[in-house]
């Protein structure tokens, strides 16, 4: 399988008052072409900073390192401030959380496609990029002739996210990067906007990277899932396998903490226990103050990953025997 | 919403100017005695009536109202004649208090202008620039430069540009709007007489609002740089000077503008010092010789020239902020 | 308890609540340094530095010496004994001053906040207008007419012209305070409203008022130093405005290199008080209102 990006090693940490505070703790992570990949987890464990590691989109108290960030035979982590803003939007294009909130009150949204455009590229004309843009509108189920006159505050929040969306497609990315797309929506909203998202890759065979705490969005639209906790990933593996057979003791309570998905909504379990403080993370194995099945070793020693039936875990129970 | 703000405004004007004129009544109803009698006197000796009618004119030729009618009645003839326009006669100078407006305004205009445009914009590069690049030499600087001016009120700086570069060194002229031996118009040498007069009381307002402007656009630019439109644009890819000016200098600056007519109006208070300092023939001269001495018509008057300056600057704000903040346009918009 | 204190107690809360954060901010501790040697010229100083008047032309601007720690004026007087016999006046008049402008604002602005409706319409309104119409111009004009000479009608003058600001952010403050659960609890408990004036409100606002209270003495320097400084009051000799009216107006010292000391003297101690009075209200602003600093 071809993988169109290649995270290796990466460390994302924020400077904070109380000291630095690692909420990507050496992640490696590897995306496959042409399919969709998710990556969940509860709220904080670090999904959106693994994203702006991407690209460097850190704030200004946030900080990087990597053995390399590779985006097909590109190391992102070594290009220079201008080598990676061409690559931003014109080949990985990134939604981020909160997309509402991405556009410029004081621009018309046919701006925003006009100057995004003229950013990376130049020659066509206004009438054909303008053209291109009422296209993809449609496709998001937008009327283009209202939505590029007007301003992000003229738009309700559910218009803006599909603005965004259809704006992310405007220069044919390879990989589109979603974070929490559906989030901060009405119901109603979600499930087109999931359907949207279905169709852009169906038609178009794009890449995607999707961010999400939400389960059932990821049971609908995923083929490969990540499972992060606390700044680490702990699982990785197949969509099937994650909701049916996954090893991981906290994917399983994950899953079963969500309602309606599969099986009676009265097994729904929270999961006991809360999150780990970043700053003073648990040793060994992060989740073993919270694990039902926790061993003598696990927090002794961080677990590496290990291949078991079609998941990548790093969890000690398929480990320590041998 | 554009409409609500603007009648709102208009009626606050309204009432500002009101209760101004009601100021100057009242304080033209305490004039010293002494005032008056130098008047009345002046009065009987060029046209020789008696002292009574002697002060009688002097109250209608000064400030608009006979003293033998009732205060009520006093007060409605001052405010009706304040709002045609006519706003009394100098006592010093024996002419409508119009006609020294006329002359007087526009230097006045000339200066503040050029010297809010200048201020707000490089104290606006500034406070871009310092909140754009964190962690410079510029901030610790500029953030010193501020609290310092701050500290030092107008009349210091006036004072200590007029002492050193025109009183002692004599790099600048010590008086006057332009070199009196030329006559007015619009050639090099003249233009060029004026800006070197106007040269000291621009640098006197500039020095003082640099700092005040750079603060301000760099608190506000840094509330927007942590917006997530700023980040958007980042991951769209747009160029760095884009970013700068479309975004983060675009929506930053929108707050700052409405400060803009409050900073006139606290220029053309100091206009009083500065233009005293620099004995340059402005509204605030004017104003500080009547203060001094006590030429009511004058004071009077051009107290009311800069009610209306502020009024029109507030005004003014509040028209062309709905074409910077598509925002505030929202109700008409619909 | 508290009334058990005795007066160590009353020392050790004033050392904690006070001092001790003063100490700790820079900014503020600088200030405090500063206004209180003002505080203490104005004070002990006039009583133990003796001030003559007396003109004697041949001492005409003398160089600082030792005699004259700052040299001499036109008259030969000492500039020295001026500046801390002036700084009596500079301060009073503006602590008056800004002492007035905080009871009207407060009152104004917890009446229009507490009350609402058509009174809390007409003094919005009318504080909308002090707020428009330029102050110095009219505390110049006022001041002017009424030919005032003493530091309490002076410092009047001034504070009808400074209340405006103040009033409105109290208003505003009291408004949000309306809202929360322990004046609504009061209100529910039918305590009057002088108890919820006196008891809930007021002390919430109080580190507002300090920093307002020192703000406002600073515009009240520049204010009324302003004024004397354009001739309009003429004050005592020594008051540091009309030090500089004189050095700049009338004596003619801001044109002689001699007269150097004279005009700067005064320039230099006002640029200084009123950066303690800044330093000092930033400085507790900062300990008042922590900014909520999540990084750096
Ligand atoms: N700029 C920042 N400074 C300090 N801490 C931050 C910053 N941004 C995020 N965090 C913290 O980092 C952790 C991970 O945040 P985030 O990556 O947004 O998680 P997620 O997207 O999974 O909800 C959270 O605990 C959050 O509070
Ligand atoms: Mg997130």
């Amino acid at each position: 399988m071809n993988h169109i990006l290649r995270i290796k090693n990466l460390i994302v940490e924020y400077a904070v008052r109380e000291g630095s505070l690692r909420v990507v703790n050496n992640v490696s992570l590897d995306v496959p072409e042409g399919k969709i990949t998710a990556l969940v987890g509860e709220s904080g464990c670090g999904k959106s900073s693994l994203l702006d590691g991407i690209l460097r989109t850190l704030p200004p108290n946030g900080y990087i390192r990597s053995n390399g960030v590779w985006f097909k035979d590109i190391n992102l982590a070594r290009l220079s401030n201008e080598e990676l803003r061409r690559i931003r939007w014109e080949r990985i294009a990134v939604v981020f959380q909160a997309a509402q909130n991405s556009l410029n009150p004081v621009l018309k949204i046919g701006d925003h496609v006009l100057e995004t455009y003229h950013a990376h590229r130049k020659g066509e004309s206004k009438d054909e990029i303008l053209a291109k843009a009422r296209e993809l509108l449609e496709m998001v189920n937008l009327d283009p002739k209202q939505v590029l006159n007007s301003y992000p505050y003229e738009l309700s929040g559910g218009m803006k996210q599909r603005v965004i969306i259809a704006l992310s497609l405007i220069l044919d990315p390879e990989l589109l990067i979603l974070d929490e797309p559906t989030s901060a929506l009405d119901t109603y909203t979600q499930s087109t906007i999931i359907d949207m998202l279905k169709k852009i890759h169906r038609e178009k065979g794009l890449t995607m990277f999707l961010v999400t705490h939400d389960l059932p969005v990821v049971a609908e639209m995923a083929d490969y899932v990540a499972v992060m906790y606390a700044g680490k990933i702990m699982e990785v593996a197949d969509v099937e396998t994650i909701f049916y057979k996954a090893k991981y003791p906290y994917t399983n309570l994950l899953i079963k903490a969500i309602p309606s998905l599969i099986g009676d909504p009265s097994d729904r379990k929270p999961i006991p226990g809360s999150p780990p403080s970043l700053l003073n993370p648990p040793s060994g194995c992060v989740f073993h103050p919270r694990c039902p099945f926790r061993r003598p070793i696990c927090d002794k020693k961080a677990p590496p990953f290990f291949h078991v039936d079609k998941s990548l875990v790093a969890c000690w129970l398929y480990g320590d025997t041998k | 919403m554009i409409a609500q703000r603007i009648t709102k405004r208009i009626l606050l004007s309204f009432f500002t100017l009101l209760f101004s004129a009601s100021i100057t009544f009242f304080l033209v109803n305490n004039i010293p005695g002494n005032v008056i009698d130098v008047l009345a006197a002046q009065i009987m000796e060029s046209y020789g009536v008696s002292y009574d009618e002697a002060k009688q004119m002097a109250y209608t030729y000064y400030f608009g109202y006979e003293s033998n009618k009732s205060l009520l009645e006093r007060y409605i003839d001052y405010i009706t004649n304040i709002f045609r326009g006519n706003l009394g006669t100098s006592i010093m100078y024996r002419v409508p208090v119009n006609s020294i407006v006329v002359h007087a305004l526009p230097w006045t205009l000339f200066v503040l202008s050029l010297s809010l445009l200048t201020g707000f914009a490089i104290g606006t590069l500034l406070g871009l620039l310092m909140a754009w690049r964190r962690k410079t030499f510029l901030d610790p600087l500029v953030t010193a430069y501020a609290s310092f001016t701050d500290a030092t009120p107008d009349f210091v700086t006036a004072m200590l540009l007029f002492m050193f570069l025109a009183a002692r060194l004599g790099w600048f002229p010590l008086k006057g709007a332009y070199d009196e031996s030329l006559t007015p118009g619009f050639y090099p040498a003249f233009i060029i007489s004026v800006l070197y007069h106007a040269a000291l009381p621009i640098l006197s307002y500039v020095i003082e609002h640099i700092g005040f402007w750079a603060l301000i656009v760099k608190g506000s630019a840094a509330s927007v740089l942590e917006e997530d439109f700023v980040k958007a644009a980042e991951a769209r890819g747009l160029h760095e000077r884009r970013i700068l000016t479309a975004y983060v200098g675009r929506v930053a600056l929108i707050p700052v503008i409405a400060m803009l007519a409050i900073q006139l109006g606290y220029m053309l208070g100091g206009s009083t010092i500065v233009e005293t300092v620099f004995t340059y023939p402005g509204i605030g001269y004017f104003f500080s010789q009547a203060s001094s001495t006590l030429d009511f018509g004058l004071m009077q008057g051009l107290f009311f020239i800069i009610i209306l300056g502020i009024i029109l600057a507030n005004l003014a704000v509040d028209i062309i902020y709905p074409l910077i903040d598509p925002r505030a346009r929202r109700e008409s918009a619909r | 308890m508290q009334g058990e204190l005795g007066h160590e107690g009353v020392l050790v809360n004033l050392y904690y609540s006070f001092f001790r954060p003063i100490i700790k901010y820079r900014r503020a501790a600088i200030g405090f340094v500063i206004l209180s040697g003002f505080v203490l010229m104005a004070t002990v100083g006039p009583e133990v530095v003796p001030l003559n008047l007396k003109t004697d032309f041949s001492q005409r601007y003398k160089p600082p010496s030792f005699q004259h720690p700052l040299g001499t004026d036109y008259g030969g007087r000492d500039i020295f004994q001026q500046i801390v016999h002036g700084s009596r006046d500079v301060l009073t008049i503006a602590a008056l001053a800004a002492m007035y402008a905080i009871t009207i604002a407060v009152t104004i602005g917890i009446l229009s906040g507490l009350l609402g409706g058509i009174v809390d319409a007409i003094l919005t309104g009318l504080t909308d207008i002090f707020l428009t119409i330029p102050s110095f111009p009219v505390m110049m004009a006022i001041a002017a007419v009424f030919e005032v000479r003493d530091p309490f009608s002076f410092a009047a003058i001034l504070a009808i012209w400074m209340w405006a600001g103040l009033a409105r952010s109290i208003r505003a403050e009291v408004l949000s305070l309306k809202q929360k659960e322990f004046i609504e609890a009061a209100r529910i408990l039918g305590l009057g409203t002088s108890h919820i004036v006196f008891r809930e409100i007021l002390p919430n606002i109080m580190p507002y008022i300090v920093i307002n209270f020192i703000t406002m003495i600073r515009s009240a320097i520049t204010a009324s130093v302003g004024i004397m400084f354009l001739g309009i009051v003429p004050f005592k000799i020594t008051h540091w405005g009309v030090m500089l009216y004189m050095a700049m107006f009338q004596y003619g010292a801001v044109y002689v290199p001699e007269g150097i000391y004279y005009a700067l003297a005064p320039l230099f101690c006002i640029v200084l008080l009123e950066y303690g009075a800044i330093s000092l209200a930033h400085g507790l602003d900062e300990i008042f209102n922590p900014r909520l600093k999540t990084y750096e």
